[in-house]
């Protein structure tokens, strides 16, 4: 089993999922780097942490196994300094591979944004094309790109949506989605694929290649034909292009493997000093809004961070004990100035983070924009480009609501039990330890299935890595509505999928845990014997079945539940949501005002597979359900725990497979797999 | 303890009205006839002194408050309210306890006294009814408000229908809905019944023919013949044959809403008694505490008189002890079962955010009353207000935790939430205190506030037993 460690100033899904991580901050990353290199290449000696002695041996035992990977946040020269510590580990070709750049990056200081800001206010641009772009909002705050753009002329900025940049711009053109225009892309490796239309355009637009085409002339040409003339020449024979459609990449076309050998220096380059000040200011992109393009997403903007739980809001996160320190708590507005440049914002209290660091998370407080993202959060923009000198930070005395979806953002060391887990050792010595003090409780009344299928789920925790995505996948699958910031911190998201988060040890540096928790369909659902008009019920595939039509609102279910997966509509949330009607899935009721709602299992997929069995005369056919089909790491499995040789049924009965409150007895067709980490008990890591 | 026996509790008359210890249960100075027009006289008095306009002006806007209340939770919903995930019942459910418990008083009084013959009752029966039947009221409202789609609150009724679809017979809500049915209908029945007799009287005693018409109707020809009062003793005594059990069966089947439940903090058996004890506390309270007003307010002191105060206080007393046990038996049973969930609650109930909520009930609903074993404090009216106003305010705190404070904390930390109650849940508490005082206030307004039948039997047994 492969060991991860992470070094990190800030808690980030890597280090949630990691073996063991560690806490660095700026300064400390430094060191980290200097004493590697010091171990690894034969650099002048270098003290670091006491951790990192263990590090070093388990990368030196593993040589040609080994890799250490460094944030894209680093100076060149630390990246440099990597590449030549994971060549003396010799995992090159075996563990890595090393591909020529496939895309243009400007690194050329005379195309850079700041050189171009430099013309803009020297007078030296007289026409500016912006082309799916938000430098108005999104570019660093010191070079203050709207005063520059207002010196320009003629400007002309093409933009699926409005924004602070077409606001700011002399014409703004519409520009279509991606999905509804023919383009083509290249992927991390160079691999290339053609991107054909998913839709007809919703509204009139154009697409970039069109307008460059209209650019340089009248008569331009079609973007397909464009776009074919470009591939032409790589595909060959006419049918490779459908090929390339149907196969969605154009074979072939990544990158080759550079065998290229790494320039000496590397491994002798000088590191630039770290900041010297005791706090810094680290900016990171919002994990769903990114720079903020996403912000007009109401799904991404509801969508609970993985971490922080947060939803509708950017608070600066900062660490326990600065947090003490300075006597702030969750919620307690704070302003922070550097060079000039001042943000007021509330801030959030991140176990895990580094005390030498304060994380602004940007992509909020956008100006500019939809109805759903305007002036939500706080923009951090203005801050960036600036010095990385100490942030002045001043307590405000005022007090913001945050709207976290984990209405208690307290460390918790019964995590374990919920979200199990344990160290490989364990599970060598035993590896049925995760279920040894579940005992089989009798039952009162024994249910059995009569149907031709049982639906079960399995969800792996060593697979998950609380990035969300099963939660928004089953949120668009199933019309599940966004209620807004008032509604959440009313507690009352609607999400019938939604991932746990639990923290373990102390706050400073607690272990993360993650746990997808959907409706159980628990055989002996206590929820449904105290519905008094019986509006939810067990069909014969054991699912635990809500009739929306039938309920009165009672929400006695709810109470009876102990996994708490039903929501209510407290208010007429869908109706409420202006979004297009074909936005919507046809397939599934959008519920009324005074309904309860919770997870179905993707019952109009398991319908579709169902009719798909009978015309093709099978007895079943295979179901993905939504969260299941959007896991980028297979944490689900679905299927039919009834049928022979189904994945779902060995994945229960394997060694780490434990229900949820098994205590309750409820006998929850979703079990879990417990999380396995590899690391030395003895080392005192690991309750 | 001097500075609450000046005054007013001097009558008008010169003579001294306060409870005393050695109070007979009827002071022989009254005669049938002269109890006769007592009773009746405030309801045939054409002008009511200012208290009562004062009162009713004061109550009545809260009755208003309660319409526009209800009116905006039908138009937007019941998210104008505080609930939320996970406290997904609150105000409508704690209210709803809290009334139907009120309501008991009255039924334990007139139905459960009158089966063991106590001699006490008839000069409290009428007033305790009274305070049944509009605490029921308030009651039952709230579960249809409750509902998430109120308008289809008839599907928990078990009636024919072509779909064929029938509700769950095994849910704590269905049986609720009935036994709350049976016995606000019984409980309107019963009122009405003990009533009969003394609207007749209303009516022969009436000087304008309005009044008599009023009296005569609501009389359905009561004549007061042998045959009409044999059947009518008969009915009474069926009926509250009937009441006494339906007033176990009603606040049992409260307790079953929660304990039905494998909800944290309501799995328990002990909910059932427990929810009766309960009844029994906050009914004597409030029998107390509208009683003593009405009392000086109506004259009635040669009625309701000392021992009617003592008694009341001892009972009181021992119901609050029977909660008192039900809290301490939570407590321990909490702590000698398995569930560390439940363990966890319970500690999050006595020490968490919400603790002063627990500590409150305890000192309303137990402390406090333990002032009771004193015969003085029994015999202080003062006291007996303040103590029984304790007890209300210490039972709707009890519904709070049960309710509250128990969702609050599931099993799972990662669905902990808190609740905050709005405005609406506010008014629309504070409307049916309104609509129950403005009730009363009609009631006695209209209505003889003590069972002058009832009462001319004690007066005569007490005339007889003194020759």
């Amino acid at each position: 089993m492969n060991r991860l460690y992470a070094i990190e100033a800030t808690p980030s899904l890597t280090g949630a999922v990691a073996d063991e991580r560690f806490i660095a901050g700026p300064r400390e990353t430094h060191r980290v780097l200097l004493a590697l290199a010091s171990a690894l290449l034969g650099a002048p000696p270098a003290e670091g942490p006491p951790w990192l002695d263990r590090i070093v041996a388990d990368l030196k035992s593993h040589r040609g196994r080994s890799f250490i990977h460094l944030g894209p946040d680093h100076s060149p020269e630390a990246h440099a300094l990597v590449c030549a510590m994971n060549e003396s580990l010799g995992g090159r070709g075996a563990v890595y591979t090393l591909v020529d750049d496939p895309s243009h990056v400007s690194s050329d200081g005379a195309l850079s944004l700041t050189a171009l800001v430099a013309d803009m206010r020297a007078n030296r641009v007289s026409s500016l094309l912006i082309i799916d772009s938000n430098p108005v909002y999104a570019a660093p705050g010191v070079l203050n790109f709207a005063e520059a753009l207002a010196r320009v002329d003629f400007s002309l900025c093409l933009s699926a949506t409005p924004n602070e940049t077409t606001g700011a711009s002399l014409w703004a053109a519409p520009m279509i989605h991606p999905w509804e225009g023919w383009s083509d892309a290249r992927a991390f490796d160079g691999t290339a694929s053609v991107m054909q239309p998913q839709a007809l355009p919703l509204y009139q637009g154009v697409d970039p290649h069109q307008l460059l085409a209209l650019l340089l002339g009248a008569n331009a040409p079609k973007s397909l034909d464009l776009i074919r003339q470009t591939w032409r020449d790589q595909l060959g024979p006419p049918d490779a292009w459908t090929d390339a459609l149907a196969k969605g990449v154009i074979a072939n076309s990544a990158s080759p493997v550079s065998n290229r050998p790494l320039s000496n220096a590397a491994a002798r380059v000088q590191l630039p000093e770290p900041p010297k000040a005791g706090i810094v200011l680290l900016f990171r992109p919002d994990p769903y809004l990114l720079d903020g393009r996403y912000a007009d997403n109401p799904w991404l903007q509801e969508l609970p961070r993985p971490l922080t739980k947060m939803s509708w809001g950017n608070p600066l996160q900062i660490s326990p004990r600065r947090a003490r320190e300075m006597s702030l708590k969750d919620g307690d507005v704070i302003r922070v100035a550097i060079d000039g440049a001042h943000a007021t914002a509330p801030i959030i209290i991140a176990p895990g983070q580094s005390d030498d660091c304060i994380v602004a998370l940007l992509g909020f407080g956008r100006f500019h924009t939809g109805p759903v993202g305007q002036d939500v959060g706080v923009d951090f923009f203005k801050l960036t480009g600036r010095s990385c000198g100490a942030p002045d930070i001043q307590k405000t005395g005022a007090k913001e609501e945050l709207a976290s979806t984990h209405h208690h953002a307290m460390i918790f060391d019964e995590g374990g039990v919920y979200a199990r887990k344990g160290a490989l050792s364990q599970f060598l010595k035993d590896p049925e330890f995760i279920r040894r003090n579940d005992e089989p409780r009798p039952a009162f009344y024994e249910w059995k299935p009569e149907g031709p299928a049982a639906w079960g789920m399995s969800i792996d925790l060593s697979a998950c890595i609380g990035c969300g995505a099963c939660v928004v996948a089953c949120q668009a699958e199933n019309n599940i509505p966004v209620v807004g910031k008032a509604e959440v911190l009313r507690e009352r998201e609607m999400y019938w999928l939604r991932i746990d988060r639990y923290y373990d040890g102390p706050p400073e540096s607690p272990r993360t845990s993650f746990q997808p928790v959907l409706c159980m369909h628990c055989e002996e659902a206590p929820c449904e014997p105290v519905c008094p008009v019986g509006a939810t019920m067990h069909d014969s595939e054991g699912l635990n079945v809500m009739v929306y039509n039938r309920c009165v609102g009672t929400r006695f279910c709810s109470n009876n539940c102990p996994y708490k997966v039903r929501r209510f509509n407290y208010f007429d949330f869908a109706g409420e949501e202006r979004r297009a009607i074909e936005s919507r899935n046809p397939e599934v009721t959008v519920r009324a005002r005074g309904v309860m709602e919770k997870c179905t299992f993707c019952l109009q997929r398991i319908a579709a597979a169902r009719i798909i069995a009978d015309r093709d005369g099978e007895k079943s056919a295979a179901v993905t359900t939504a969260c299941e089909a959007a896991c980028p790491t297979r944490a689900f499995t679905f299927g039919d725990l009834a049928a022979k040789g189904s994945e779902v049924a060995a994945r229960r009965a394997g060694p780490l497979s434990y229900a949820l409150l098994a205590d309750q007895n409820t006998k929850p067709r979703v079990t879990y797999e417990a999380r396995i980490l590899n690391i030395d008990e003895a080392k005192g890591t690991q309750k | 303890m001097t500075l609450l026996r000046t005054g007013a509790a001097i009558d008008a008359s010169g003579e001294d009205r306060r409870p005393r210890a050695n109070d007979p249960i009827v002071f022989p100075a009254q005669t049938i006839s002269s109890m006769t027009s007592t009773i009746c006289g405030p309801p045939l008095r054409r002008k009511w002194p200012l208290w009562w306009k004062l009162s009713l002006a004061a109550a009545l806007p809260f009755v208003v408050v309660l319409a526009v209340a209800v009116g905006w939770l039908f138009y937007a919903g019941v998210g104008i309210w505080g609930i939320d995930w996970p406290v997904v019942w609150g105000f409508a459910i704690i209210n709803y306890v809290w009334w139907i418990a009120i309501a008991s008083g009255g039924t334990f009084i007139s139905a459960l006294f009158y089966l063991a013959e106590v001699e006490w009752r008839s000069a409290l029966n009428r007033i305790a009814e009274t305070i049944t039947i509009f605490a029921a009221a308030c009651a039952a409202i709230y579960p249809i408000l409750h509902l998430g789609r109120p308008w289809l609150f008839y599907w928990l009724f078990p009636y024919p229908n072509v779909m064929g679809v029938w509700p769950q017979f095994r849910s704590p809500l269905l049986w609720d809905f009935a036994a709350i049915l049976a016995y606000v209908i019984s409980s309107i029945l019963f009122w009405y019944f003990g009533l009969v007799p003394d609207l007749a009287t209303m009516r022969d005693k009436a000087d304008a023919s309005q009044k008599r018409r009023f009296y005569g109707l609501l009389a359905l020809g009561f004549r007061g013949s042998d045959s009409a009062w044999r059947y009518y003793t008969i009915g009474y005594g069926l009926l509250a044959a009937v009441m006494a059990p339906l007033v176990i069966s009603v606040h049992s089947i409260v307790g079953l809403d929660f304990a039905g439940a494998a909800t944290l903090g309501w799995h328990s058996t002990e909910f059932p008694p427990f929810f009766v004890f309960g009844a029994l506390l906050s009914g004597f309270a409030t029998v107390l505490l509208v009683a003593i007003p009405v009392r000086r307010l109506l004259r009635l002191e040669d009625f309701i008189t000392g021992r009617h105060f003592d008694i009341l206080g001892k009972l009181l007393l021992t119901s609050s002890l029977c909660v008192g046990y039900a809290y301490l038996m939570e407590a321990f049973t909490t702590f000698y079962g398995p569930d560390a969930a439940e363990k966890r609650l319970f500690i999050n109930k006595i020490t968490g955010e919400l603790a002063p909520i627990y500590w409150a009930t305890i000192l309303f609903n137990v402390l406090a009353p333990q002032l009771m074993w004193r015969q003085s404090v029994r015999l202080n009216e003062a006291l007996v207000v303040l103590i029984s106003f304790f007890v209300i305010i210490g039972m709707w705190c009890e519904r709070f935790v049960i309710v509250v404070m128990s969702l609050r904390r599931t099993h799972l930390p990662s669905a902990w939430g808190d609740y905050t109650p709005t405005i609406w849940d506010w008014l629309t508490l504070f409307g049916t205190v309104g609509l129950f005082i403005a009730g009363l206030l009609i009631a006695v307004r209209l209505l003889p506030t003590v069972s002058m039948f009832e009462m001319r039997e004690t007066i005569l047994r007490y005339a007889r037993r003194n020759q």
